[in-house]
């Protein structure tokens, strides 16, 4: 199926989770913060992400969410129990807060594979070659596509697998996990992986950032020195003088 | 030597100071990786906010000591294209252009090929590839180690880099590190340490190893595009070299044997400590740091361990500042100290290596072990890693293109790489890595 046609699939897909509409007229609750509306529109993302990506990248994008979703729902979740517990609560209370932070998880869970699967469809090697190879310069517009295009390419083929990379030599993904590097190692409390996992995920996102934004100053300075789009005549005179 | 490149070049004692050299000479540089999150965020403040480069010092053409570092696109192709298109302040740039100066500089075969999938020497010739094109829009080249990286038969391209400067009245400076060019083998006049008498064999055995490549080689393979490792089972005995040219296929190699990649097949290590997987210092030790500050290196979730790692960095300090000679002491800075408020890129290295040695690895992978330091201080951290992990039963594996470390290994492994294949069907491999076990001339 050709990108475009899967990109604005995924664009209509997203429209929901944008608007509200029609999520807004499916209130019934199954559980608290389980409303019936986002149950049907997480199953729909996830069988259009898996049927449009295949199972490979499905993983990769289901693993990425969790990564971010757990820490962040889980976090918050003890926190505000924790504050809730000092206040003293009522049963209402502790009622508003699970339900929040279910809704919260089912949110994330649906949202972000959405999100990397529109980044995963745009072939951005593609665009970037077609805007370097094509005559008569590139123009501001296509400058500020080419910046953007160069920072995706970036994340998603140089700083992610980069960390992953230093990940699996560390065996840090085994060790949150449960498994044991050799029968020999104990295996961790539960309470140590949680650690390990925080631990972690800051230094990744630190690691992230820093070398998601460390070679914009070059891009910037590179993609500004390519020349500029000239005038159709312009451009033509310029072709003769070479041919002469 | 290097008849034509000595006069143009300058040797430093230690990664800081050619680092600092560098910045001076440049006057603008990507934001630094080893001395933690502030000061890469103070670097990149600066940077940010300096209008041009050119208003500073001049224009000044660079290649940084991770020459990855200075390309701003995905693939080659591009990366010429751009540059081609600058330096001609034109939109309209032949292909038969972009190949004509693939070709001159002996990448013409990887055009295509997505940057993070080229080797470091491969990196490094379209680095100069690069800068040869757009070397009419600058006043002078600034290249950072570039020995490192590229094998004694690519040193070629430097020294025409040099013929296209000199031509059209370009200065060319080099910042490298204290032996960096050097092409001897070491010897009794580098250290008073003999080769370790210790001996570990240990047994690799590779079975349908496939490396996927991840990201497409356009036009080799849209999808699956994956290299094999040829099956074979190789009996050495460390401290073991892996050898093979620019481009070979050594560092995928040490990555799939540290399962640092993720492969398909089976690798099996049988050495001392079977049960433990190999672990591997990357040639470009920052990355691996990602930013983490000395006590993040070398964390672990129980206190007893931790300490280990401890007394393995004690145990490599010791054995660092007795592998220098008397003379040469005053120009090689000793490993710091574990509570140093700053730490140099020796440290790093020696953070990272007491940390995996701690861990009883099935084997320990040195990448490039000399990258970062100078001749002196290569061949002292070599000779403290190998008595260090010997002391604890781990076979030690070097990798280098370097002549270098011959003399103090007891077995070699070459490396070669079968070219890329066009028009495969799905199954088969991009390119498949050739294993050899050969005598060490020790």
């Amino acid at each position: 199926m050709n990108w475009r046609f899967r990109l604005i699939l995924f664009c209509l897909l997203a429209l929901p989770a944008f608007t509200g509409y029609p999520l807004g007229y499916f209130q019934e609750f199954l559980l608290p913060g389980l409303a019936m509306g986002w149950i049907v529109y997480a199953t729909l993302v996830h069988a259009a992400t898996l049927s449009l990506l295949g199972p490979s990248p499905y993983r990769l994008a289901l693993v990425i969410s969790l990564l971010i979703t757990l820490p962040v729902v889980l976090l918050g979740a003890t926190i505000s129990l924790i504050v809730l517990f000092f206040r003293g609560f009522t049963a209402a209370d502790l009622n508003a807060i699970t339900s929040h932070y279910v809704a919260l998880a089912v949110t994330m869970l649906t949202v972000i594979p959405l999100a990397l699967s529109i980044v995963a469809v745009i072939p951005f090697h593609r665009m970037e070659n077609r805007l370097l190879n094509q005559s008569g310069g590139v123009s501001l517009i296509q400058k500020s596509t080419l910046m953007f295009a160069r920072v995706c390419i970036h994340v998603i083929y140089f700083v992610i697998p980069d960390i992953m990379e230093v990940l699996r030599e560390e065996r840090i993904l085994k060790q949150i996990m449960g498994r044991q590097a050799s029968a020999e190692d104990p295996k961790l409390s539960l309470r140590l992986r949680a650690n390990i996992l925080v631990r972690n995920m800051i230094q990744v996102g630190v690691e992230g950032i820093c070398s998601a934004v460390r070679h914009i100053p070059l891009w910037a300075e590179e993609i500004a020195r390519l020349p500029g789009r000239k005038s159709h005549v312009s451009s033509k005179r310029e072709n003769s003088n070479h041919s002469d | 030597m290097n008849s034509t490149l000595d006069p143009i070049s300058t040797y430093f004692n230690s990664y800081e100071d050619r680092e600092a050299a560098f910045r001076r000479a440049v006057g603008f540089s990507l934001a630094r990786r080893h001395a933690g999150p502030s000061v890469f965020w103070q670097d990149f403040n600066r940077i940010s906010r300096a209008e041009t480069r050119s208003n500073d010092n001049g224009s000044v053409a660079y290649i940084p000591s991770n020459p990855r570092d200075c390309l701003a696109f995905g693939t080659a192709h591009q990366v010429l294209m751009a540059s081609h298109m600058s330096a001609a302040n034109s939109g309209n740039i032949s292909k038969e252009r972009v190949l004509e100066t693939a070709q001159q500089f002996e990448i013409s075969g990887l055009l295509s090929q997505p940057i993070r999938t080229l080797s470091g020497g491969e990196t490094v010739k379209l680095a100069l590839a690069k800068t040869a094109v757009s070397m009419p829009l600058y006043s002078r080249l600034v290249v950072a180690s570039p020995f490192t990286w590229l094998s004694n038969t690519n040193r070629h391209l430097l020294e025409y880099l040099n013929t296209v400067c000199n031509h059209c009245q370009k200065t060319l400076s080099i910042l490298a590190l204290a032996g960096e060019a050097n092409l001897d083998a070491i010897g009794p006049s580098d250290t008073f340490i003999p080769p370790s008498p210790s001996r570990i064999p240990f047994r690799i055995k590779m079975t349908d190893v496939r490396i996927p490549l991840m990201v497409s080689l356009r036009p080799l393979a849209a999808r699956g595009a994956h290299a094999a490792i040829e099956n074979s089972t190789l009996d050495l005995v460390s401290p073991c070299l892996i050898i093979g040219d620019n481009g070979q296929g050594k560092s995928l190699l040490a990555r799939s044997i540290a399962q640092a990649v993720s492969i398909k097949g089976q690798i099996a290590l049988d050495s001392p400590h079977p049960q433990h997987p190999a672990c591997l210092l990357f040639q470009d030790v920052l990355s691996q740091t990602m930013l983490r500050s000395f006590g993040a290196l070398s964390h672990r979730p129980t206190k007893d361990r931790t300490d280990h790692i401890y007394n393995c960095y004690r145990e490599l300090q010791q054995h660092y500042k007795r592998a220098i000679k008397q003379e040469s002491s005053d120009k090689v800075a000793p490993i710091g100290d574990w509570s140093d408020k700053e730490h140099s890129l020796v440290d790093l290295k020696a953070i990272l290596v007491a940390a995996r040695i701690a861990d009883n690895p099935g084997a320990l992978i040195l990448d490039e072990p000399d990258w970062g330091m100078s001749r002196t201080s290569a061949v002292a951290f070599v000779s403290a890693v190998l008595a260090t992990a010997h002391s604890q039963q781990i076979p030690v594996l070097l990798i280098s293109h370097k002549p270098w470390w011959g003399p103090v290994t007891a077995s070699m492994l070459r490396v070669t790489r079968s070219s890329a294949a066009r028009n495969r069907p799905a199954a088969s491999p991009v390119f498949t890595i050739r294993l050899k076990s050969e005598t060490s001339p020790s």
